[in-house]
């Protein structure tokens, strides 16, 4: 089983990626975190395979905390899902330390696939 | 002839008689002057009128000059055949000249060096020889001649061309110059200049001072370097008629043995006298048509640069002199009498680009390639502005470079409307693409795993599948309403407005998204758009709602002040630091930073305050006695009062 903890500061979006991953055999949601900061606390409390996480977000923000959290946790999956098509975003992600960029909306077999990978890997 | 008068048939009539009489009386005159049988004389006066008469009025006038000429001869003693092939001469000669000056182009404000030419030219010089052969001729032919043919042919060709030189040019620009109205003091300047030479002319050629007449050239230079050539035209017409005069009366004692060799003298005098001032005038007249050109084409571009906003600038390789254009100065908020040096320029521009730019330079000076850049310099008032400059090297026969041109245009406000169209984009990419997300995540579960899901939970994703399909359609409601209230599109439909009620029902909506809304309202009626409020209030909400803690509550507050309408929605969250206060209410403006990612669209704000100050109002931001942000609007002159209301029952 991939644990995953899913981090976006909108609520709603958070619910229905819940649904979406939990509807996938093999991945598990422990958490869910609504802006960087509490990512990164749950990150720690609950040491998940993969942290999927909104480049947007308030307080400490989504780039902050995944390369925080590179730094620490050189093997966890990070996966950036943002809702912005703009190629800025997605190369300040990569940069970051993200394992994968995605746009939120398309590509949801890809993310998907992924965080199946994960314990393969 | 540019200049040329159109005349109407009366019109016509009339300038005809004018010309004809003033050719008579003019003609009468000269031949009270003559010195050789009855009709050749010192200066022939009539030339002069007649060419300016077909030169202003057009061809079409010779008619006028014919008759002039056969009355003025038909009453002069010779026979009435004589006289009529003397006129024949006399118009052809005027026809003539008109002919050619029209085909050389002369202009009749005797502007430039070219009409003075040709008007002596063919004028003067050649027309004239027709009068003149065709008179010797009929005089001969009719047994009137002298006895030197000779003589008498030059004698004439010179009357009619002084005549020209005299009188054509004063009529011209008397003409030309009908419409002008000097000043007192130009005036009096004129009357000055004109008795000084009159006086000194007059004491020259009748007084007797004949021995000293450069006396005159003091007058003749002041009256055309200051009048030009209506000045040089006034003076020699006057100097010519005072010294024929005296010439003709004898006071002018030349040493020569006959009267027509004395008149020929004092004709070559007059010729001189007004050839050369006329020539002076146009050179000045042209030297100041060449700097009003000059003036006027930097004026232009000076105009066009600050239009573009684009500056010039030249910077001497040998020299090390550096010029600025006006708006490049004016782009670098610098006085222009500020002298530009290297290290006065970089030490504006912004420390990060210094590098960039003199490795440019450094490059094109080496390959002597035109070169482009970006850069930004700081203002002396704090603005920071960013420039785009082109330039090329220019190099001497040697190929060394000795110079660098270029422009330098401001470009602050295009970068700026990319950034801003950048922002949008990705804003309202994110700001779409969530909710889309989630419905789309809603729907592929609901697909997935909707006979395992609980009846309950799976009604619970449906309404959020609307709910998230609602957020989509107000968003995009907001940009297409901003963008109307932008275009000025909007007007307000103003009706009494149960404000207490309307607030009471957005707030409603609000409790049911899990948000803790207090509502404060006096009760109110007011005179506004119903919508407009709603979408006001809804907006001041959900601001709220995203910067403050889930859970933590949220005051909305309905105040009458007079007639006044103010609404206060007072949060918990971190508060709006003063600098970002204005800012909150641009649009696409979110928070300190575009990067920050702080949540939102930057439109609600933005929509509350075109929506307040559609209805005359405005919103501003104040602490909220909570310690976050208190985010108000005041709609003025709106609120109805308890007896009206009472008297206008029926409300929204």
């Amino acid at each position: 089983m991939v644990r995953v903890v899913i981090a976006d500061d909108d609520e709603t979006y958070l619910e229905s990626l819940r649904g979406v991953i939990e509807a996938q055999s093999g991945l598990k949601v422990v958490g869910e975190a609504h802006d960087g900061l509490e990512a990164i606390e749950l990150t720690e409390e609950l040491g998940p395979d993969a942290l999927v996480i909104d480049p947007h977000m308030p307080r400490l923000d989504g780039l902050a905390a995944i390369s925080r959290l590179r730094r620490d946790h050189p093997s966890l999956c990070l996966i950036a899902l943002t809702g912005d098509s703009t190629p800025t975003i997605h190369q300040a992600a990569s940069d970051a330390g993200a394992d994968g960029v995605f746009l939120k909306g398309e590509f949801l077999e890809k993310l998907l696939a992924r965080l199946v990978a994960v314990k393969l890997a | 002839m540019p200049d040329r008068a159109r005349l109407g048939r009366p019109q016509y009539l009339l300038v005809a008689t004018g010309v004809a009489a003033a050719y008579i009386v003019s003609g009468k005159l000269g031949i009270g002057l003559s010195v050789a049988h009855g009709v050749i004389t010192p200066v022939w006066a009539p030339s002069g009128i007649a060419l300016a008469a077909l030169l202003v009025f057009g061809r079409s006038l010779w008619p006028a000059v014919a008759i002039g000429a056969l009355l003025t001869n038909a009453t002069s003693g010779t026979s009435l055949f004589a006289a009529a092939a003397l006129a024949c001469g006399n118009t052809l000669e005027p026809v003539a000249a008109s002919f050619l000056l029209e085909r050389a182009r002369f202009r009749i404000d005797l502007a430039r060096i070219k009409d003075v030419s040709v008007l002596v030219l063919f004028g003067a010089a050649v027309a004239t020889l027709i009068s003149a052969t065709n008179g010797v001729a009929i005089l001969s032919l009719t047994g009137n001649a002298g006895s030197s043919l000779r003589s008498d042919w030059l004698l004439w060709w010179f009357g009619d061309a002084v005549g020209v030189l005299m009188v054509t040019p004063i009529l011209l620009l008397a003409y030309v110059n009908r419409r002008t109205r000097p000043t007192r003091g130009r005036l009096l300047e004129a009357a000055f200049v004109g008795s000084s030479l009159a006086v000194t002319t007059g004491v020259v050629f009748l007084g007797g001072a004949w021995r000293y007449p450069y006396l005159i050239f003091p007058f003749l230079l002041w009256a055309v370097l200051r009048f030009r050539q209506l000045g040089a035209a006034a003076s020699s017409f006057l100097v010519g008629a005072v010294a024929t005069w005296g010439t003709v009366v004898g006071s002018v004692p030349l040493d020569v043995s006959s009267a027509t060799s004395r008149v020929q003298v004092i004709q070559a005098l007059v010729g001189a006298v007004s050839i050369s001032l006329l020539v002076v005038g146009a050179s000045l007249e042209e030297g100041e048509s060449a700097k009003r050109r000059a003036e006027r084409t930097a004026a232009r571009l000076s105009e066009a640069q600050a239009l573009t906003h684009i500056g010039s600038w030249e910077s001497d390789l040998v020299t090390g002199r550096i010029t600025w254009s006006d708006e490049l100065h004016r782009i670098f908020g610098a006085p222009e009498s500020v002298e530009i040096s290297a290290r006065w320029f970089l030490e504006r521009v912004h420390p990060d680009d210094r590098p960039k730019l003199k490795e440019t330079a450094r490059r094109a000076l080496r390959s002597g390639r035109p070169f482009s850049l970006e850069y930004r310099i700081s203002q002396p008032s704090g603005g920071q502005r960013v420039l785009h400059t082109r330039g090329r090297v220019v190099t001497d026969a040697a190929r060394t470079p000795v110079r660098v041109v270029g422009t330098a245009q401001d470009v602050t406000e295009q970068r700026q409307a990319e950034t801003l169209r950048a922002d949008i984009l990705s804003i309202v990419s994110h700001e779409l693409r969530t909710p889309l997300a989630s419905i789309l995540n809603f729907a592929a579960t609901l697909g997935q795993k909707g006979d395992e899901l609980g009846r309950q939970t799976a009604a619970q994703m449906i309404d959020q599948v609307a709910k998230q399909a609602r957020r989509i359609d107000r968003l995009l409601s907001d940009l297409l309403e901003i963008d109307r209230l932008r275009h000025g599109l909007v007007t307000p439909s103003r009706q009494p407005v149960d404000v207490t009620r309307l607030v009471g029902e957005v707030a409603g909506g609000y409790r049911l998204d899990d948000c803790a809304v207090a509502v404060e309202a006096e009760p109110t009626v007011a005179n506004v758009d119903g919508p407009k409020l709603e979408r006001i209030v809804e907006n001041l909400l959900s601001n709220a709602a995203k910067h403050t803690p889930r859970g933590a509550p949220i005051t909305l507050r309905v105040q009458r002040e007079g007639e006044d309408l103010l609404i206060a929605v007072d949060d918990e969250g971190p508060g709006i630091p003063y600098e970002h206060r204005t800012s909150v209410f641009d649009l696409f403006d979110r928070g300190s930073n575009a990067m920050s990612n702080e949540p939102g669209s930057g439109i609600g704000l933005a929509l509350v305050a075109r929506l307040s100050a559609l209805h005359g109002g405005y919103a501003w931001v104040e602490d909220s006695p909570a310690g976050g942000a208190s985010v108000r609007v005041l709609l003025p002159n709106c609120v109805v009062s308890e007896e009206r209301r009472q008297a206008a029952p029926a409300l929204s």
